[in-house]
C-alpha cells in the first residue's frame, strides 16, 4: 500500500495534465484525433483544381456508414476553411448516397461494400480514409492504424495518384507506405 | 617617481608610449567590441535559420503527433556541433520531442521563456522560435548553441591584439628613440654644456648643434649670451688689468707725492711754529704798544686836562681878578698847552691809522657850518696875523657823508698851516666843489713863502718839517700834514700841493663825497637817546577842566607838560616823541582809553614810558598786560599825584645837582669850580658805584661821566644808570681822554647825550648848555607849555 500510493498519485496527475492536450489521442479520444486528422489531411494533400465540390464553394467531408466520431468531427469542422472552401461535413448511408466529396470517411459498417465504394469512387478526387485492416492495400487512400494507443497512418500512394491527389512528403514521412507505387 | 623628477628622455619616451598604448588599446578594444557584437548577430541569425528550418519541418509530426519524426528532424541539428541542445515543446509547452549532442549527457532545454526570441547565458545562446500550422501556433522550437567558436574567435582577438600592440609599440619605440634623440640630444647638450659652462667658469665652451628650428635658435642664442659674456668677462680683464695698473702707477705716484707732502709739511710745520713763535711775538708787541699808547694818552691828557681847565677858569677870570701880566703868562700856558694836547693826539692818531685802527662814522656833513666851526678855532690866530680869510662853497656840493671829526682835523691842518705860512696880512681862502666820480675836493690856498719844487716830495712825510728855523718860527709838530694824508687816505681820498716860492700853495683833499657807512648800530634801540632836558609829561585828559588842573599842578611842580585831548591826538603825540611820562584818563570821546594804551605800547617812542591812570573808573584787571605804573581815581589830590609819579622815577629838574663822576681828583675839583662858576649845583663821585648811589639819592639833572675808572666803568655805569627810574632820562655827557672805537661810539649813541674829549671845558660847557637849561630857560619853557 505504502509502495503503491506514489506511483498512483503521479499516474492521476500524469493523466490530468493531458486532459488539454488535443493531439495525445490516448486520453483526449481516440476518434476526437482521428477527426482532427481528417481536417489537417486537407492541408498536406493537394486536390486538383477541377474537382467537382470546389466549384459549389464547399470542401465536403463525408462520413460513408456509421459515424464513430460522434460529435468531435462537428465540433472540430465547425466554422473551418479550407482553400476558402467552407467545410460541410455530409453523412452518407449507403454508398449511392455519395456525393462529390473531397474526403469520405469509409466506417468499418461499410466493410462488406467496399469494393463496390471503391470502384464507385474509382477516378474521383477523392480522399478514402478507413479504419479497416489493409484498406491501402486493397486500394484506399489512407488507413487509420493503432499502434498501441497511438494513431497511425497507412498511405497508399498509388491510390492517391489514380485520384489525382498530391499527399505531401511531410506526411508522407509519417505513414507508412503501403501498395505497389507503380500500380498509381 | 613625480614627472618633473624624470629625465627630459625618459619622460619623452614615456609620454609617447602611454599615449600610443593608450590609443591602439582603445582601438583594439573597440575592434573586438565590434567583432563580438557582429559576431553574435551572426550567430543569432545562424540559429535562427535552423530554428526556422526545423520549425517547418516538425510541423506534420506536431500535428499528427509523431514525436520521432521530430526527433529524427532535430537530430539533422547535430550537423552543427555548437549546437548543445534542441527540444520541440506543444502548444501547452510540453515537451514533445528533443535533442542533445552526446558530450552533453542528453539534457534537454528547459521550457521556452517565450515562443520568440533568444537570450545569451554564461557560455551558451538560447534561441526559439514557434511552429505555427493552420496560421495558429501549435508549439516551440528551442535550439542552445554553445559559444565556443566566439571563445575561440576571442582568444584570437586578444592573441592579435597583443601580438599587434606589440609590434606597434616596438616599432613605435625604435622611431620614437630616434625622433627623440633629435630633440633631446641637442636639450641635452645643451644642458651640459650650461653645466659645464656653470661649474667650471668657463664661458669659451660652445654648444654645437645642427638642428634648425627653435632647437636651434636656442643653442645659437645660447652661444651668442655665451659670447656676450665671454667678450663681457675680456673686458672685465682688460679693464682690471688696467685698472691694477693704473693703482699701481698711481700708488707709487701718490707713495711720492705723500713722501714729498710729508717733507714739505714737516718743513712748513717748522715754519709754522717760528712763524707763531713770531706772530705771538708780533701780537704781543703790538699788544703791548697799543696799551702803551693808551696809556700814555690817558696818562698824559689826564693832567693836561687839568692844566688847561684850571688855565682857562684863571685866564675867563672865574677865580677871581688877574693882572694883564698874569692873563698873558695864562694864554701862553693855554697856547702851549694846547700845543701839547694836539701833539699827543696827532701821535696817537698816526700811530692808530697805521695799525689800521683809525675809525671812522660818517654822517651827513654841513660843509659850510663845519667850515665855519674849524675857522672859529683859528679865528684868533688869523686874527692876530689880520690875515683875511675866505671861504667858497660850491652851492651845487649836496650832500656830503664824512666822519665829520676826521674832515675837521684835515681842514684844520691845511688850514693852521696855511696860517702859520702866511704873513701878516695875507690871504687865505678855503674852497669846496664838486669833483667827477662822486667827489669833492677841499682846497685850501694861501699867499705864503710858497714850496720849493724839490721839498714837495718831503711834505707829506713824517716828521719832515721844511726846515728847523721854519719849525722854530712856526710852531708846529711835524705830524699835520702826514697825519692828514693817512687820514684822507685812510677813506679812499687823495691829498696834494701845487706850490711856487713866494707866490703861496695851494693843498688840496679829494674825498668821496658819500662815504660807505660803517656797519655800527649808532641808533640803538635802548630807550634812550631822548632830547633829554626837562622832564616833560603828556597829559591825556578830555576833559578840559581837568586837563588845565593836571596841567598847573605839573607845571608848578617843574614839570614840562604837553596835552592831548583824544585818544587820536594822543597816540600821534606819542608817536613823534619820547615823554618822561604820561597820565591817561580812561574815558575818551573818541576810543578807549585801553586801545591808546595799546596803540601808545605797540611802537614808537614810548613803549616803556612810565605812565599814570587817571580816571573815574578803576578796572585794574584790563589792563593787565601793558606796563602800568600807578592807577589814581578821580578826585585826585595833588600830593597823591605827584608822589605818583616820583614814584615812577619822575622828577622835576627845579633845584637838582649835576652829578660828576671822575676818579681824576683834580678833574672833580675843576668841574666844581667850573660849574659852580656859571650857576649849577653839583655833586661829585670818585667811581661809578658812588655814582650810582649818588644819583639814586640826589636825582641830579645831568652827569659828567668818565669812562676810564678803576672798578665799574662808564659804560657799565650808564647800563646800571639808564635802568632805574631817576637814570631813564637824565642827560649823560661823557667827558673823557679815552680813545673810542666805533663800538665805544655805538653803545653811547644810544646811552648817552653827549661826547666830549677831555682838553679843556669850553665844549663840555656848550652840551651842558645845550641840554640842561639854565633856570631862566627852564622859566620860559613852562611858560610856553602852560599856553599851550
Amino acid at each position: 500500500m505504502v509502495k503503491g500510493t506514489p506511483k498512483a498519485v503521479a499516474l492521476l496527475l500524469l493523466a490530468g495534465s493531458m486532459l488539454g492536450a488535443e493531439s495525445d489521442p490516448g486520453v483526449i479520444g481516440e476518434y476526437h484525433v482521428k477527426a482532427a486528422f481528417l481536417y489537417n489531411f486537407a492541408k498536406y494533400v493537394q486536390w486538383p483544381a477541377d474537382a467537382p465540390t470546389a466549384r459549389a464553394g464547399t470542401f465536403v467531408i463525408t462520413i460513408l456508414g456509421n459515424d464513430p466520431f460522434g460529435p468531435s468531427l462537428d465540433e472540430i469542422l465547425k466554422g473551418k476553411v479550407i482553400d476558402r472552401l467552407k467545410v460541410v461535413v455530409r453523412r452518407a448511408g449507403s454508398p449511392e448516397d455519395l456525393g462529390a466529396s473531397h474526403i469520405v470517411f469509409i466506417s468499418d459498417s461499410q466493410r462488406g461494400q467496399l469494393p463496390e465504394i471503391l470502384q464507385r469512387l474509382e477516378g474521383t478526387p477523392t480522399l478514402t480514409v478507413a479504419e479497416m485492416d489493409h484498406f491501402a492495400e486493397r486500394g484506399g487512400v489512407i488507413r487509420f492504424r493503432m499502434d498501441g494507443d497511438r494513431v497511425r497512418l497507412d498511405i497508399n500512394p498509388g491510390a492517391a495518384a489514380r485520384a489525382r491527389l498530391k499527399i505531401s512528403s511531410e506526411l508522407l514521412k509519417l505513414a507508412r507506405i503501403v501498395g505497389p507505387a507503380a500500380e498509381g | 617617481m613625480p614627472m618633473r623628477d624624470v629625465s627630459l628622455r625618459r619622460m619623452l619616451a614615456t609620454t609617447t608610449m602611454a599615449s600610443l598604448g593608450t590609443a591602439l588599446l582603445l582601438a583594439s578594444l573597440a575592434f573586438v567590441a565590434y567583432e563580438l557584437i557582429t559576431f553574435r548577430g551572426t550567430m543569432v541569425r545562424t540559429l535562427s535559420i535552423q530554428a526556422e528550418i526545423v520549425a517547418r519541418q516538425s510541423t506534420s509530426a506536431l500535428v499528427f503527433g509523431d514525436p520521432e519524426s521530430g526527433k529524427a528532424t532535430l537530430s539533422a541539428l547535430g550537423a552543427d556541433p555548437h549546437v548543445v541542445s534542441a527540444a520541440l515543446f506543444g502548444r501547452n509547452g510540453t515537451l514533445f520531442a528533443s535533442y542533445a549532442r552526446a558530450d552533453t549527457g542528453g539534457a534537454a532545454p528547459g521550457r521556452p521563456r517565450s515562443p520568440q526570441g533568444h537570450f545569451f547565458e554564461r557560455d551558451r545562446l538560447v534561441l526559439s522560435r514557434p511552429i505555427t500550422f493552420d496560421n495558429a501556433p501549435i508549439g516551440t522550437v528551442v535550439i542552445e548553441s554553445d559559444l565556443d567558436e566566439m571563445r575561440s574567435r576571442l582568444k584570437r582577438y586578444a592573441v592579435i591584439v597583443v601580438a599587434v600592440l606589440i609590434v606597434s609599440f616596438a616599432f613605435a619605440y625604435g622611431t620614437a628613440a630616434r625622433l627623440q634623440r633629435a630633440l633631446t640630444d641637442p636639450v641635452l647638450h645643451l644642458a651640459a654644456t650650461a653645466q659645464a659652462v656653470s661649474s667650471r667658469r668657463d664661458y669659451t665652451v660652445r654648444a654645437v648643434s645642427d638642428a634648425r628650428g627653435e632647437l636651434g635658435l636656442l643653442v645659437r642664442t645660447f652661444n651668442d649670451m655665451l659670447d656676450q659674456i665671454q667678450d663681457r668677462d675680456a673686458a672685465l680683464q682688460r679693464a682690471r688689468d688696467d685698472l691694477e695698473g693704473q693703482v699701481a702707477d698711481r700708488t707709487r705716484t701718490l707713495q711720492g707725492e705723500i713722501a714729498e707732502r710729508k717733507l714739505l709739511e714737516d718743513r712748513l710745520r717748522a715754519q709754522n711754529t717760528e712763524l707763531e713763535d713770531q706772530s705771538r711775538r708780533v701780537q704781543e708787541a703790538t699788544r703791548l704798544k697799543s696799551e702803551f699808547l693808551a696809556n700814555m694818552s690817558h696818562e698824559l691828557r689826564t693832567p693836561l686836562n687839568a692844566i688847561i681847565g684850571f688855565a682857562e677858569l684863571m685866564h675867563d677870570g672865574k677865580v677871581g681878578a688877574v693882572s694883564p701880566p698874569h692873563k698873558e703868562c695864562l694864554a701862553d700856558i693855554l697856547t702851549s698847552s694846547h700845543h701839547l694836547l694836539q701833539l699827543i693826539n696827532d701821535v696817537l692818531d698816526l700811530s692808530k691809522v697805521e695799525a689800521g685802527k683809525m675809525e671812522f662814522r660818517p654822517e651827513r656833513v654841513e660843509v659850510a657850518k663845519l667850515i665855519g666851526e674849524v675857522k672859529d678855532i683859528l679865528r684868533s690866530l688869523s686874527a692876530k696875523k689880520r690875515i683875511e680869510l675866505a671861504v667858497e662853497i660850491d652851492p651845487a656840493l649836496g650832500e656830503v657823508v664824512l666822519d665829520p671829526g676826521k674832515l675837521k682835523q684835515v681842514l684844520y691842518n691845511f688850514l693852521s698851516n696855511a696860517l702859520k705860512f702866511t704873513p701878516e696880512g695875507g690871504r687865505v681862502s678855503v674852497r669846496a666843489h664838486l669833483e667827477p666820480g662822486g667827489k669833492f675836493r677841499l682846497e685850501v690856498a694861501d699867499t705864503g713863502v710858497g714850496i720849493r719844487p724839490e721839498d714837495l716830495g718831503r711834505l707829506f712825510v713824517e716828521f719832515q718839517q721844511l726846515d728847523a728855523s721854519a719849525s722854530k718860527a712856526h710852531a708846529g709838530t711835524g705830524l699835520g700834514l702826514a697825519l692828514t694824508k693817512r687820514i684822507v687816505e685812510a677813506q679812499e681820498g687823495t691829498v696834494g700841493v701845487s706850490s711856487e716860492v713866494g707866490q703861496g700853495s695851494v693843498f688840496h683833499a679829494v674825498l668821496p663825497r658819500l662815504a660807505r657807512v660803517a656797519s655800527v648800530e649808532t641808533a640803538a634801540a635802548l630807550p634812550s637817546r631822548r632830547r633829554a632836558g626837562r622832564t616833560t609829561l603828556l597829559i591825556i585828559e578830555d576833559d578840559a577842566q581837568e586837563r588845565a588842573w593836571l596841567a598847573e599842578t605839573l607845571s608848578s611842580a617843574g614839570y614840562g607838560v604837553e596835552v592831548a585831548s583824544t585818544g587820536k591826538e594822543a597816540i600821534e603825540k606819542s608817536r613823534r616823541r619820547a615823554y618822561d611820562g604820561i597820565t591817561l584818563d580812561l574815558l575818551l570821546p573818541d576810543m578807549g582809553g585801553w586801545d591808546v594804551l595799546k596803540a601808545i605800547r605797540a611802537e614808537g617812542p614810548n613803549q616803556a614810558t612810565p605812565l599814570v591812570v587817571v580816571t573815574v573808573v578803576v578796572e585794574k584787571g584790563v589792563g593787565a598786560g601793558y606796563v602800568i605804573h600807578d592807577y589814581l581815581a578821580k578826585p585826585v589830590r595833588s600830593e597823591d599825584l605827584l608822589a605818583s609819579l616820583r614814584a615812577a622815577g619822575l622828577r622835576p629838574n627845579a633845584g637838582r645837582p649835576v652829578l660828576v663822576i671822575d676818579d681824576d681828583p683834580q678833574a672833580r675839583r675843576l668841574m666844581e669850580t667850573m660849574l659852580h662858576a656859571i650857576g649849577y649845583p653839583s655833586v661829585e663821585a670818585a667811581s661809578a658805584e658812588e655814582g650810582l648811589a649818588l644819583a639814586a639819592r640826589e636825582a641830579p639833572v645831568a652827569v659828567i661821566l668818565d669812562l676810564a675808572m678803576p672798578g665799574m666803568d662808564g659804560f657799565e655805569f650808564l647800563e646800571h644808570f639808564r635802568r632805574t627810574p631817576a637814570g631813564r632820562s637824565t642827560p649823560v655827557i661823557v667827558w673823557t681822554v679815552k680813545d673810542l672805537t666805533a663800538v665805544d661810539h655805538g653803545r653811547l649813541a644810544a646811552w648817552a647825550q653827549a661826547v666830549v674829549q677831555k682838553g679843556g671845558t669850553q665844549r663840555l660847557l656848550e652840551e651842558l648848555r645845550t641840554h640842561v637849561p639854565l633856570a631862566a630857560d627852564e622859566d620860559r619853557a613852562g611858560r610856553a607849555a602852560e599856553g599851550s
